[in-house]
């Protein structure tokens, strides 16, 4: 071994296996390996200069800021009509598109490093827009309390929202009032507790977003692992005279899952040894990471695969009655809806795999504890459930991309015209391929999840003859889902 | 041990391949109409449907492919618009005034239509099912599906039987 490929060797190392807990040589689906990494800011220095630019951030925050300013007027003096107004179209249909379909699967948590939602919380907390202002910022900087330091919160906020995202995704004062709460909560989060306290532990978007960046092809780590050990004054963690400490309370030296990088590039800004790196990975590599696993991140999973079935049948399903509930048209029928929901995703997803994942601990005679089996299986749901959401975010862009060029001329409904846009006629495009593009999108979800949920059981149990029994009933679970997602999307 | 590890991940690898190149057979047989050549005397199927604010009533309509379909289409509120992925037609629906469309149901799989009128808060969500058999989209995903787990499971017990 030459001395050049030293330091490549010691990352690889360190990062992937040392750290994590995932074994030498793994790799997905039998051919991709799990260690694989492809490092831009090493090869783009440009790239590591723009990040360490304090001005990045802000100009990021400053332009998507405004452009939801103009959103958030639309939504309260706007049309009515969802489909007419700039908030609704914006929110609902261009922006959930390209996070479920570009930003969360290649670029991890990359929507919050442009986020509206935080800016103005965090400008008032630091007293600064760009430059890092000394002494004591505009916040009592109180720590969040321990026992909520988890997922819990956005689970239940979530779920809160879930019950009304028929209403939400319609109406546009409802969304417009839910985004100016979200500000104003986060402005009074900001000012009580420290950093992006609100990001981590309480927003209702940051909950999925971690739990599926999972699977995204890209990360933010150290580079390599000797200079962060060495380096005593662990500036990313601590802050410097010039940035701040990680915003997101990570420990980006020993930061092994994307969960909780909120891609701020603090971390490139702090380190003096320019050890933080932008990778290129395979996805769901931080599934495998064996290292703060837990029943709060699981429940996330249960609800969003629950939620993605719902959706799927309330919106694009042809049952009227559902939609009605679904609509608040009767009290009775809302009730009924809302409870089932509830019930589904936080009660019968979790006792339906558990018992499949009870079987196959049975099947195997593996001595592990249950919980830690099924907490740590669970994070093979996460493949499938991120790709059936990609399968309905496909029918929610293609048939109706034409409404984004219409709000951008007449953001207002009022008959504007802007940019000569406005008369876009609504045409959906590729209908003749979204159902290919859906069942390949479940299929490699399914492959995926089947392949993650064998690695983790190995790794779990130990024991190649107890992990292949234990995983038999989990991939009859995942069978059966993606059989469900298939007669829901294209059945 | 080393070996033996290589060989069950070239076992895998070699499964999906063969999957993925069986599915892309199935796919393009399917999509170029060779394997759907059924011989049957196609039919004429007749429908009323009804649109409201917002759902279609009947909300799933099962054809054969080949089949002339003929839809009675009717508003009884508002005015919504009749759309039919994958066959383009669209037709404005007044509301109280009949409009009959008619069209072969050459292309296989299942078709939302979609109100292409906005006619209120949910609008987006006013979708009905026609489902033009064979779906060998479904068919093919359910086959890819069945391959997948039976492949897997059968790669677990054969390993369990071997050690
Ligand atoms: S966690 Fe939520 S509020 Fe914070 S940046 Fe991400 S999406 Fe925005
Ligand atoms: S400072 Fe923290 S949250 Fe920001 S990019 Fe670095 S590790 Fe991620
Ligand atoms: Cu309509």
């Amino acid at each position: 071994m030459s001395a050049v490929q030293k330091p490549r060797q010691d990352r690889a190392e360190r990062a992937v296996r040392g750290m994590t807990g995932i074994p030498e040589g793994s790799k997905f689906l039998g051919f991709i390996p799990v260690d694989w990494r492809y490092d831009l800011t090493e090869r783009f220095p440009g790239l590591r200069r723009v990040l360490r630019s304090r001005w990045t951030s802000f100009l990021l925050q400053l332009i998507t800021a405004s452009v939801f300013a103009v959103a958030l007027v639309a939504g309260f003096i706007g049309t009515p009509v969802g489909n007419a107004n700039l908030l609704v179209v914006l929110v609902w249909i261009f922006w959930w598109s390209a996070l479920m379909l570009i930003m969360v699967p290649f670029f991890s948590r990359i929507w919050c490093a442009l986020c509206p939602l935080p800016s103005a919380g965090e400008w008032l907390q630091r007293r600064a827009f760009v430059k890092k202002r000394q002494g004591k910022g505009l916040t009592l900087g109180k720590r969040w309390p321990a026992a909520l330091r988890n997922m819990w919160p956005v689970n239940l906020i979530f779920l809160g929202m879930a019950l009304f995202s028929g209403i939400l995704t319609t109406r546009t004062t409802v969304t417009a009032w839910l985004l100016l709460g979200m500000v104003l909560g986060a402005i009074v989060i900001s000012l009580i507790f420290e950093r992006r306290t609100f990001c981590r532990y309480l927003c209702p978007v940051g909950g999925f977003l971690g739990l599926y960046s999972n699977m995204a092809t890209m990360e933010i780590r150290h580079n390599v692992y000797s200079v962060c050990r060495d380096h005593k004054h662990k500036e990313c963690v601590v802050g410097t005279n010039e940035a701040y400490a990680c915003p997101w309370m990570e420990a980006p030296t020993t930061m092994a899952r994307n969960t909780y990088c909120g891609f701020c590039f603090e971390c490139f800004r702090t380190c003096s040894k320019d050890n933080m790196s932008v990778r290129l990975r395979p996805p769901g590599t931080d599934l495998l990471v064996n290292k703060n696993r837990g029943l709060d991140e699981a429940w996330k999973a249960f609800i969003m695969l629950g939620a993605a079935a719902i959706y799927a049948a309330v919106m694009m399903g042809p049952w009227g009655t559902l939609k009605d509930w679904a609509n608040m048209t009767s009290v009775g029928g809302y009730l009924v809806y809302a409870s089932s929901l509830a019930l589904t995703v936080m009660v019968v997803v979790p006792a339906v795999w558990g018992a499949f994942v009870w079987l196959g601990r049975k099947l195997s005679g593996a001595d592990v504890p249950f919980v830690r089996l099924f907490t740590n299986l669970s994070y093979s749901l996460v493949p499938i459930g991120m790709l059936a959401w990609i399968a309905f975010s496909f029918a929610i862009i293609l048939p109706n991309w034409a409404y984004i060029p219409r709000v951008i001329s007449d953001p207002f409904g009022w008959g504007w015209d802007l940019f000569g846009t406005a008369g876009v006629e609504w045409n959906p495009v590729g209908m003749r391929v979204m159902p290919i593009l859906q069942v390949a999108a479940l299929l490699f979800g399914l492959a995926f999840s089947i392949d993650v949920a064998w690695k983790i059981a190995r790794q779990t149990l130990g024991d190649d003859r107890k992990a292949s029994l234990a995983t038999i009933p989990p991939v009859i679970f995942l069978a059966g889902v993606t059989g469900l997602f298939t007669w829901l999307l294209v059945g | 041990m080393e070996m033996r590890q290589n060989k069950r991940r070239y076992g895998t690898a070699l499964l999906a391949v063969g999957a993925l190149l069986a599915l892309g057979v199935y796919a393009a047989l399917a999509l170029t109409g060779v394997a759907s050549a059924s011989g049957r005397e196609p039919n004429v199927v007749e429908v009323n449907v009804a649109a409201r604010q917002w759902a279609w009533e009947p909300g799933v309509i099962e054809v054969n492919q080949g089949d002339l379909v003929r839809l009675n289409l009717m508003s009884l509120d508002v005015v919504h618009g009749f759309y039919l992925d994958g066959y383009g037609i669209d037709e404005a629906l007044v509301a109280g005034q009949p409009v009959t469309i008619e069209f072969v149901a050459d292309k296989p799989g299942r078709w939302m239509f979609r109100c292409s009128e906005v006619c209120g808060p949910f609008h987006p969500y006013m979708i009905g099912w026609l489902r033009v058999s064979p779906n060998w989209y479904a068919r093919s995903s359910l086959i890819g599906v069945a391959l997948l787990a039976a492949g897997t499971i059968g790669g677990f017990l054969l390993k369990v039987v071997k050690s």
